[in-house]
């Protein structure tokens, strides 16, 4: 495994590669594509939950394969130097604890204005490449999970990103996944900020609130388009364009459900539908969801209905939407068990004038 | 703990025991008011309150959508949060805002 890669398969069957070895050896892959203007769009997750490797990555599985891995910025950055003491998991239980900076591989310190060169490809991105090949540019970094892309009936490309989890050496409790309209250039805070608020002015319960590893950051973040569920794992995004489905201009989001307890706790199931979120107003509203006292994925309520939604997409016309259910996948502490068989395509229609 | 947060953390405890069972249901249906302090109230508890209690339902936080509170006692809460819930200074939600939101809610509990 080198990494992610982007390949073009034409008619004739026959496949070239415009991009391989992307920065997908950690926590997230490579997502999209998205084709706009004789470009391939994608995004680039990051290989970390907040920009620091510990035992966490080990648990991912990475971190013994890949023990040099670690995020790269799109920029140079200049770091506070801020390091975090946690178990060695290469090592035996009985190992000394190690101090590992931001950007950097597990066991390395960091110190205060070390500046970490950026490169192309990058961690936590939106990239491009010309349809027939050619140079890697950046269209807009500082996304922790920049996971569903899709362009906009008037031509926008938003994104929705999967934030932060409580886990690893650097935690961070409490921000939503979020909806943003790209705007070429520019830092979208990660991993200083959540949702465009720095996570300094988070309230953690009886934690510290995480401080900046950042020296100075690129720019104030943009503002989210909607905010949505913590840890509701909002993956998939389509735009209706048709009347004949209706809601022409808004965004449809397939929120896969959350990972707890290994990404933190939650109160109740978050996710497990599909939302409508209005992208003039900034709200959302449930689509398709399960009903019941307690939302959450049919397995759990013991009825049938969506399980796991992960993608969402239109038929050609307009009419109809489809909806990837990736199944039934319970978390068993730290571990989920996907069940074999257990995934669904849904086509949703209009059947009445909203 | 100050006598105001007791008795605020109380009479929560008491509400929170009296509410319907719902905790997690979706309204089904949107928010079809079309007074414009309830429309601005769902922009302004999207931007805010959303990522806790996605839809007024619970999520990392208690679902809302049930609590026979009062609005004064959602005001207060808002601003000066319970438990892990943060507060929101009159900086970030104004009081015109917070009562805008108190709208919404209120509209939310009317479609129970």
């Amino acid at each position: 495994m080198q990494g992610g890669k982007i390949l073009r398969v034409s008619r004739d069957g026959s496949i070239t590669t415009l991009v391989e070895g992307l920065p997908s050896l950690g926590d997230h892959h490579t997502n999209g594509p998205v084709i706009r203007e004789g470009y391939v769009y994608f995004g680039q997750g990051t290989a970390t939950n907040a920009a620091v490797v510990g035992p966490d990555n080990a648990d991912y599985g990475w971190l013994r394969r890949k023990p040099d891995f670690h995020d790269t910025p799109c920029e140079d950055i200049v770091l506070m130097g801020q390091n975090f003491t946690s178990p060695n998991p290469l090592l035996s239980s009985a190992a000394e604890p190690v101090r590992t900076g931001a950007f950097v591989p597990f066991g390395q310190a960091t110190s205060k204005g070390q500046v970490i060169k950026g490169a192309l490809p990058c961690n936590g991105s939106i990239m491009r490449l010309p349809l027939q090949g050619g140079e890697l540019e950046l269209v807009a970094w500082g996304l922790r999970n920049p996971y569903g892309l899709a362009l906009s009936p008037d031509g926008e490309l938003y994104v929705t990103e999967n934030s932060y989890d409580v886990r690893g050496s650097r935690p961070v409790w409490g921000v939503g996944d979020v909806l943003w309209k790209i705007q070429e250039g520019s830092w979208y805070g990660w991993p200083d900020f959540g949702g465009g608020v720095p996570l300094s002015k988070r309230e953690v319960p009886g934690g510290e609130d995480p401080r900046p590893l950042l020296e100075r950051h690129p720019q104030k973040p943009p503002r989210p388009v909607v905010n949505l569920g913590v840890h509701s794992s909002s993956n998939g995004l389509a735009f209706s364009s048709s009347a004949a489905f209706g809601f022409a201009g808004d965004a449809f989001i397939a929120q896969f459900g959350d990972m707890a307890p290994a990404i933190g706790k939650v109160w109740h199931p978050v996710g497990y539908k599909v939302v409508r979120v209005n992208t003039q107003t900034g709200t959302v509203e449930d689509f398709v969801a399960n009903k019941g006292k307690r939302g959450g994925p049919a397995s759990w309520q013991k009825s049938g209905g969506l399980e796991r939604p992960i993608s969402v997409s239109f038929s050609p016309d307009g009419s109809s939407m489809y909806i990837v259910d990736f199944g039934i996948m319970h978390m068993d502490g730290k571990n989920p068990k996907p069940l074999q068989g257990s995934g669904v395509i849904w086509e949703v229609r209009k059947t009445t004038t909203p | 703990m100050s006598k105001v947060a007791a008795m605020f953390l109380l009479f929560l405890s008491l509400a929170m025991g009296a509410c319907s069972a719902r905790r997690g249901m979706p309204y089904t249906q949107p928010i079809l008011a079309q007074e414009k302090g309830v429309l601005e109230g769902k922009m302004l508890y999207d931007r805010y309150c959303n990522s806790c209690h996605p839809q007024g339902t619970s999520g990392l936080g208690p679902a809302i959508n049930n609590k026979p509170l009062p609005g004064f006692m959602i005001r207060f809460q808002i601003r000066h949060g319970v438990g892990v819930m943060p507060a929101f200074k009159r900086e970030v939600i104004s009081r015109e805002e917070s009562k805008k939101i108190v709208a919404y809610l209120k509209e939310l509990r009317r479609l129970d």
